[in-house]
């Protein structure tokens, strides 16, 4: 007979909180741990785990993680200013469709003892990870399953065990027949006409004409019963590890000098690259680790365990590790490695190493370009009317060369954009973006879309530099576009927030007519103004603001506002 | 300075304007504008009150809108004369029917084969793409560009001298450079500039509204409005001095403002409105015919010879109605009824049309004149240039043919449905100010859950904090501002629930006409204030279930018992009626089955038609606010004696004991005490009523005062009889009214008491209506030993029908046993109960197999029967016919082919049997009534441990004393004038229980009160006479005791 082990991880059974602890739940310190089981990582991890004891570990085609978690996010998203007053979600109450993973201990269960122990084994390494979970064993998936949900202590790690000898089958026949229809699995619809004909355990199921119950409430209700008492095979989903492209070597005696270490990363890097080639994709984060010793103290590590090692790190020793970061997917082993050389010099003084791993973590899939004839030239030369060219002439290819080894020197959050807000407060008008956190496919249709522009240059017709019509895009982000905005109203520099300053004004139009600049007085020779701004009143109090434009003798221009009611003076920007 | 603002949005502007026209005029007023045009967008919705207001404040007021077009750039339209209106309400007429409801949609060539007379001012900002939306956000923002030479030469070319270009600035970051621009436009173009504010609010704070009402529109929260908001709070109108200041480079263009008010000589008061005259012969006049059909009508009314009184009203009506041309408008009428009463419907004029003899002459009311004290003058008076309202009741079912009679007779451009403005509510502006503050959506949801229906602020506060909002914190505090701010504004336009417009010329010359959103259906702009304030005449057609009861009562009397009946017929002062209206058994009647009315009855015992003329009458804010209820019930009681300062005030009061109960009694005592003429004294009522304004009131209260005094009356009862006046002046009754309605009292009191099978099966079948559900309409009538029969497939209709019972030889002693219909099960479709009637024929269906063959039944619907335990004709019970039911193919009545195929070959195995406990739950769950008992029934064992007494024991126990009850809500009241007291009726299985909540006792237990609907309540015993109250101390949640039994109890205010 099979042995199967049913774990389930309460993510919540179903919102009636059979295990108790639903109404706790936002309170629960170990909510956190447990969101991390259910995200799809998570499962991945649980079954990583779980192969410790089992080669064969699945779960059922129902579970549908990321439909639950994109809907959680859909439901937590925009919150802003509510989002003080937004009930705490309840992890389990978003999850409750999650149900369980299975572990087939047929043929292993052997080397742990019996299946009583190694699901006691299973429930103290449970409890040992702090993560409270149900524990079954039964002959079969369903069993296991109605077991874990229906005979399980809910508020301890307590196991249950079925006994999975044949002439026990009788007796465990009769205890799963005490179990309401619900622990079948069935769909909400069949459980509601059981519920309407009376129907409640699964003695009183099994007492009906098979073929009457298939015909009126469908045939998954017949399989169903037939899975859990082993009369019908149910299969398993099994959970395989993902693709790795991981390359790694560790080295016979310990070596030195950079060009060493990039030849070997180069050779490590090769297979990655081919691999991926050949699925039609690209690295976008690289992860790189070294087991290396500095002043002559070398400290071993255990490389494949992702706690170790992190571990390790934490504490300042001899592992380094890096991750490069693209801006688009590539597999260009050139400019891979001329970025491994730019976060290489950061690492500082090596003197040996002992182990190099490189792990392509993060892979996309690459843009499908058709061959030119001539294809070294495609690259640098563009085609009239097929070439991508970024608004600034810059072909895309060495943008993103550029803003990758931007990123890899100075970091990710370093290389950002500006974005402009449709705001009316000059300080939330426009906001910084990592560039490399930018969505790919709609950054690269705004700024790397196809400029036809070589067809006028092949015509021999410049493009016009600015027409009215590209002007009057440019302004229609703002909000002021009602007043016809002129180009030169805004500065070209911010403050990132305003400086105040002192100023003198002219009784009758409130104007400055001298401010206090760079520690002497400044005599306002012009001004513009007063505009003003009358905003933001749900982000704190409201801001009203009168700005003037003024230009001071040595011909520098500001933007400077008067804060009302207050008559403090801020300067918000220059011109140039 | 001479400024006039023409360019100002209201309210009206849905979702646009943030300020009411009141609030525009009076910050106008006290600004030293000379004149405002309120120009709401492709609407003249707000023009009346901008028009009322503008009256009162005496500012000058120019009619005016704000159009929009496909093709061209927006304008505004001032109004300067008679048939410049008119051309306006045709243009906009014409853009809102060729619009879904709501919307308007012109072009340019539309504005100049209306525009000969306008005068217009073009908008300089403006976006092509966006004219057609429903908002102008995104005019102003999302492309919008100044206006070029081209597009404002067409205006030139077409309108010339009368076309402007509007100058507005709002402190923008390139004004100067603006006015620059729009200079030279005026100078290329020579269309002139004139200055105007663009104006969407009367003052600043109202800037976060609109941001609110900006978000609203655009389906966005305020974070994110960016592209719509206006960057400064500066559409509000300004100080003199800040547009002289931003203005000071175009003088011009402010002195143009005045030079265009000067010419907008216009006014609403201009408007002639006529009646249709076409009903009268061709060969006589309208009032001549009119006499002719009251003189008739008279001799028919009173076929022993017509009162002397009757002569003399007559007359005297008839030299009225004539005076002020209403006689087209009483043919209509007329009509109307004769209309009615040849298709068979049931109808009753009502209201203070029913003082009127002519009326009750001309058969459109029933009380006869002789009988009551008439004040014509509540109805039509010579000082009140306001119309006469005539309402008719109809039946509810058949209201529709009326009024598509209406639409086919006069056309749709001669009659439209009064508009009626819909506003923001407590619960709808929480709703929108929370979705646009950007809570989250279970949070707003929450808080307007967690609302009573009427609240005032410090509730509003307790409410939110209740649910998790901090009122105290920066974000509950703006949105507690804001939802106060919102509430009572304009959302949208609806229709009124009857009445109709009706001219003799085209009324879209009159007010614009738009669209519906129910087909068949065009709505005037303007709402029955509207109407009134202008003096247009509207007759409503409203609709009243009790009429439709009352029709099929004798529908079925005259099937069953071959009785014949009329309204007329009913025989008159029946000693049984009264005794069961004296024991409260009023459960369904009309008017007097409310709590209030209910608990009054045996105080009150009214023992003839009067006094059920009073009883109507006397429950209602009015009496109650005026503190006139005690003082009668102890005067009809005889434990204090009426006194009458004077004759006259005798004459007036003699019939209520010296207590005014009635309208007219409050405004002849005006007339008597104070020396008001009568129409002075409806002037004072309707200044009092629903359009108040402030100053008007004070002024009559200083004359009514002044009279009295002057008259030898005391101040005491001088103050006392302002007070009842004030507390007349919305919510009571007319003697008229409260006659008419008293008729349809005892009609309908007469039906139950004699006929009560009949009676519930007529209310039932004529649901919704009335306070109380079927299942309290069946519960009633097994108490009145009615014989209620289960639905069931081969015996029951779609409504509920009636069955001889065993025992009856004839017509006169035959009982008749209610058989409930199969419309009480939820669910189910009248088509598909339709399908399986006519399909059974004479032949029973035998099977639930035959059900599905021969009646074209689909399995969900067979499933749902079987739930309800419909098919006991042969021999199913619940779970069996269910199983039967599961065997059917889904579509099988798609299925012709498969129709000799059986598809339950199998017997039905032994399923376990429905314990009683069971059965009623799933009666309550499929019907919300159940014949085998009642759920508390089950638990009562536990309860009595609890000493949780019966509503009949209730009887017995002695006053004073706490007792603990327990029951089913049935329903919940909270009148307005109860002072904060809920009124809730609580069912066990022996009977009905009543509640009295204090305020106190309701916040406290607040959850349990508004969400739970089965209650323990522990409480003190009230006894008064045979009214018995428990007057609630504490209450506990029965429902997690009960389980799945979910009956919704009805609420009212």
């Amino acid at each position: 007979m099979k042995k199967i082990i049913c774990i389930w991880i309460p993510g919540g059974i179903d919102s009636t909180g059979k295990d108790g602890m639903s109404k706790e739940a936002g309170k629960d310190t170990r909510s956190v741990e447990r969101q991390v089981w259910e995200t799809q990582d998570g499962i991945s991890r649980l079954a990583r785990w779980a192969n410790r004891y089992s080669p064969l570990v699945g779960f059922p085609e129902s579970v549908n993680w990321k439909r639950e978690l994109a809907a959680q996010e859909k439901r937590t998203a925009g919150k802003h200013v509510g989002t003080q007053y937004a009930h705490q979600p309840d992890p389990r109450a978003a999850a409750w469709k999650t149900e369980a993973i299975w572990l087939d201990v047929t043929d292993v269960c052997h080397y742990f003892g019996t299946v009583t122990k190694l699901a006691a084994r299973i429930s103290e390494d449970l409890i040992r990870l702090d993560i409270a979970a149900r524990i079954a064993a039964a002959s079969t998936v369903g069993a296991s399953w109605a077991a874990c949900l229906y005979l399980a202590n809910p508020t301890v790690n307590q196991t249950v065990v079925l006994s999975t000898d044949q002439q026990d089958q009788a007796a465990v026949r009769e205890e799963l027949g005490q179990l309401p229809v619900n622990s079948l699995r069935l769909p909400a619809t069949a459980l509601d006409a059981l519920a309407r004909l009376g129907i409640v355990t699964l003695e009183q199921l099994i007492a009906l004409p098979q073929e009457a119950i298939a015909q009126r409430l469908g045939a998954v209700v017949i399989q169903r019963c037939q899975q859990l008492f082993g009369q019908a095979i149910e299969p398993l989903k099994m959970i395989h590890s993902q693709q790795q492209y991981l390359s790694e070597q560790v080295l016979l005696g310990p070596i030195g000098g950079v060009q060493m270490v990039v030849n070997l990363f180069r050779h490590l890097l090769d297979p990655i690259l081919e691999r991926l080639k050949k699925r039609g994709r690209g690295v976008l984060q690289l992860c790189c680790k070294f087991e290396v010793s500095r002043y002559g103290q070398r400290i071993y590590c255990d490389t494949t365990a992702n706690v170790a090692s992190e571990t390790v790190v934490a504490s300042g020793t001899h592992v380094e590790q890096f991750t490069i970061g693209l801006y688009r997917p590539t597999v260009e082993c050139i400019h891979l490695v001329s970025l491994f050389q730019l976060a290489w010099e950061k690492v500082g003084r090596i003197d040996e190493m002992y182990h190099i791993s490189i792990e392509a973590t993060q892979t996309a899939v690459m843009q499908q370009v058709q061959l030119g004839l001539f294809t070294e030239q495609e690259s640098e030369q563009p085609v009239a009317g097929v070439c991508e060219l970024a608004r600034d002439q810059i072909p895309p290819r060495v943008l993103a060369r550029l803003i990758d080894r931007l990123t890899s020197r100075l970091g990710k959050q370093r290389v950002s954009r500006p974005q402009l807000r449709a705001e009316a407060q000059p300080e939330f008008s426009f906001e910084m973006q990592v560039v490399v956190e930018l969505d790919m496919q709609r950054w690269c249709n705004h700024v790397l879309r196809p400029v036809r522009k070589s067809l006028d240059a092949s015509s021999g017709h410049a493009p016009p530099p600015t027409t009215q019509k590209t002007r009057h895009n440019t302004q229609r982000s703002g909000w002021a576009l009602g007043q016809q905005l002129s180009i030169d109203s805004r500065p070209l520099w911010y403050w990132g927030s305003p400086l105040e300053i002192q100023c003198y004004t002219k009784n009758r139009t409130g104007a400055p007519v001298r401010l206090f600049h760079r520690g002497s007085w400044q005599q306002v020779i012009r001004s513009w103004g007063p505009e003003r701004i009358e905003t933001g009143w749900w982000r704190s109090r409201a801001v009203r603001r009168e700005y003037f434009r003024v230009e001071i003798d040595s011909g520098q221009r500001f933007w400077v506002f008067r804060q009302l009611p207050t008559a403090q003076w801020f300067l918000q920007g220059n011109f140039g | 300075m001479n400024y006039a603002e023409l360019h100002c949005k209201s309210s009206f502007s849905f979702l646009q304007g943030a300020s009411s026209a009141d609030q525009l005029v009076q910050r106008a007023v006290r600004l030293g504008y000379t004149a405002l045009a309120i120009t709401d967008r492709n609407t003249l919705a707000g023009i009346v009150r901008g028009h009322g207001a503008a009256v009162d404040a005496e500012l000058q007021y120019i009619v005016a809108a704000e159009l929009t077009f496909d093709d061209a750039p927006p304008c505004v339209v001032w109004i300067r004369n008679r048939s410049a209106y008119a051309a306006l309400c045709r243009l906009l007429t014409l853009g809102r029917r060729q619009a879904s409801k709501g919307n308007c949609r012109l072009s340019f060539e539309d504005l100049v084969s209306h525009g000969d007379e306008f005068l217009l001012g073009v908008i300089p900002d403006w976006n092509r793409l966006s004219t057609g939306a429903s908002s102008d956000h995104h005019r102003m923002h999302a492309a919008a560009k100044l206006i070029d030479a081209a597009d404002l030469q067409r205006y030139h070319d077409m309108f010339g001298e009368r076309c402007y270009l509007l100058a507005e600035l709002h402190r923008g970051s390139a004004d100067l450079q603006r006015l620059d621009l729009l200079q030279k436009l005026s100078q290329q173009t020579g269309v002139p500039l004139v200055a105007s504010g663009d104006v969407y609010y009367h003052d600043p704070s109202h800037a976060r509204l609109q941001d609110v009402l900006t978000a609203t529109a655009h389906g966005c929260t305020v974070h994110d409005i960016g592209p719509y908001q206006f960057a400064n709070a500066q559409r509000h109108m300004r100080p003199l001095e800040d547009i002289a200041k931003l203005f000071q480079q175009i003088p011009q263009a402010l002195q143009r403002t005045r030079e265009i008010a000067d010419i907008c000589g216009f006014s609403l008061s201009e408007l002639r409105y006529e009646y249709p005259a076409e009903l009268a012969p061709t060969n006589i006049t309208p009032i001549a015919y009119l006499k002719q059909l009251a003189w008739t009508g008279a001799h028919e009314r009173y076929p022993q010879g017509i009162p002397h009184k009757v002569i003399n009203l007559l007359q005297h009506e008839l030299e009225l109605i004539g005076e002020l041309h209403y006689e087209a408008y009483f043919l209509t009428v007329w009509d109307l009824v004769r209309f009615a009463r040849s298709q068979d419907i049931l109808c009753q004029g009502r209201g203070s049309a029913a003082n009127s003899v002519v009326c009750f002459c001309l058969g459109v009311t029933s009380v006869d004149p002789a009988t009551t004290q008439l004040l014509f003058e509540r109805f039509i008076s010579r000082e009140r240039a306001e119309a006469p309202d005539i309402d008719v009741d109809f039946e509810h079912e058949r209201r529709e043919e009326v009024l598509q009679y209406l639409y086919k007779k006069y056309g749709r451009d001669r009659a439209g449905m009064t508009g009626v403005v819909t506003t923001y509510r407590m619960r709808s502006a929480v709703r929108e100010v929370g979705k646009a503050l950007g809570f989250p959506a279970d949070l707003v949801d929450a808080v307007a859950k967690n609302l009573d229906g009427r609240i005032a602020e410090g509730n509003l506060c307790l409410r939110c904090r209740e649910v998790g909002l901090d009122p105290d914190e920066l974000a509950g505090e703006r949105f507690m501002e804001l939802v106060e701010m919102l509430r009572g504004m304009p959302r949208h336009l609806s229709q009124h629930v009857g009445g109709m417009v009706i001219t003799q010329g085209l009324l879209s010359e009159l007010v614009p006409i738009e669209n519906a959103a129910m087909d068949g259906r065009t709505v005037i702009q303007w709402n029955k204030d509207d109407l009134d304030e202008l003096g247009i005449l509207k007759v409503d057609c409203l609709s009243l279930g009790m009429l439709s009861a009352i029709h099929k009562c004798f529908d079925m009397l005259q099937q069953h018992k071959n009785e014949e009946w009329t309204l007329a017929t009913i025989p008159a002062d029946d000693s049984e009626v009264y005794d069961m209206i004296c024991k409260a058994d009023t459960v369904g009647v009309f008017q007097i089955e409310s709590r209030a009315q209910m608990s009054m009855l045996p105080r009150l015992k009214p023992r003839c038609f009067y006094d059920l003329v009073i009883e109507v009458a006397i429950v209602r804010p009015g009496p109650i606010q005026g503190n006139m209820v005690h003082p009668y019930l102890k005067r009809r009681a005889g434990l204090e004696e009426p006194s009458y300062p004077n004759d006259a005030i005798r004459e007036v009061l003699d019939r209520t004991l010296g207590v005014p109960l009635f309208q007219e009694q409050a405004m002849r005592l005006a007339v008597v005490a104070a020396g008001f003429t009568p129409g002075e004294a409806d002037q004072l009522r309707r200044a009092m009523g629903a359009w108040r304004r402030p100053g008007v009131i004070e002024k009559f209260h200083q004359k009514l005062i002044k009279g009295m005094l002057l008259r030898g009356l005391s101040m005491e009862f001088a103050e006392q009889v302002f007070t009842q006046i004030r507390g007349f002046g919305e919510y009571g009754f007319p003697e008229s009214h409260a006659a008419s309605f008293a008729l349809l009292v005892y009609v309908s009191a007469w039906l139950k008491c004699h006929h009560p099978a009949v009676f519930a099966a007529a209310v039932i079948n004529s649901q919704p209506m009335g306070f109380y559900s079927v299942s309290d309409l069946v519960t009633d009538a097994r108490r009145h030993a009615v014989t209620v029969l289960p639905v069931d497939v081969n015996l029951s209709d779609w409504d509920c029908t009636l069955e001889v019972e065993d025992g009856g030889t004839n017509n006169a002693n035959k009982r008749l046993a209610l058989r409930l219909g199969m419309k009480v099960v939820h669910g189910i479709r009248q088509d598909d109960v339709m399908r399986i009637l006519e399909n059974r024929g004479e032949r029973l269906y035998g099977s639930v197999e035959d059900l599905r063959r021969r009646g074209r039944a689909s399995r969900s619907f067979i499933m749902k029967l079987a739930d309800a335990d419909a098919f006991s004709s042969f021999q199913r019970d619940r779970r069996s016919a269910l199983w039967e039911a599961l065997a059917q193919e889904r579509s099988s009545c798609e299925q012709p082919l498969f129709d000799l195929i059986s598809a339950s070959d199998d017997d039905v195995p032994e399923l376990p049997v429905m314990q009683p406990a069971e059965q009623v739950e799933m009666d309550y769950r499929t019907a919300g009534l159940s014949l085998k008992g009642h759920p508390l029934m089950f638990w009562r064992e536990q309860l009595a441990a609890k000493s949780v007494v019966t509503a009949t024991q209730l009887e017995t126990l002695g006053n004073n004393r706490y007792v603990r009850v327990a029951g089913i809500v049935l329903l919940r009241q909270r009148p307005f004038t109860a002072k904060g007291i809920t009124f809730v009726t609580l069912e066990d299985e022996t009977g009905t229980i009543n509640l009295v909540l204090k305020q106190y006792i309701w916040e406290r237990y607040y959850s349990v009160g508004r969400r739970s609907n089965a209650w323990l309540v522990h409480g003190k015993l009230e006894k008064k006479g045979s009214v018995i109250h428990v007057v609630a101390h504490r209450l506990e949640d029965l429902s997690a005791t009960l389980g799945k039994y979910n009956p919704k109890p009805r609420d009212f205010r």
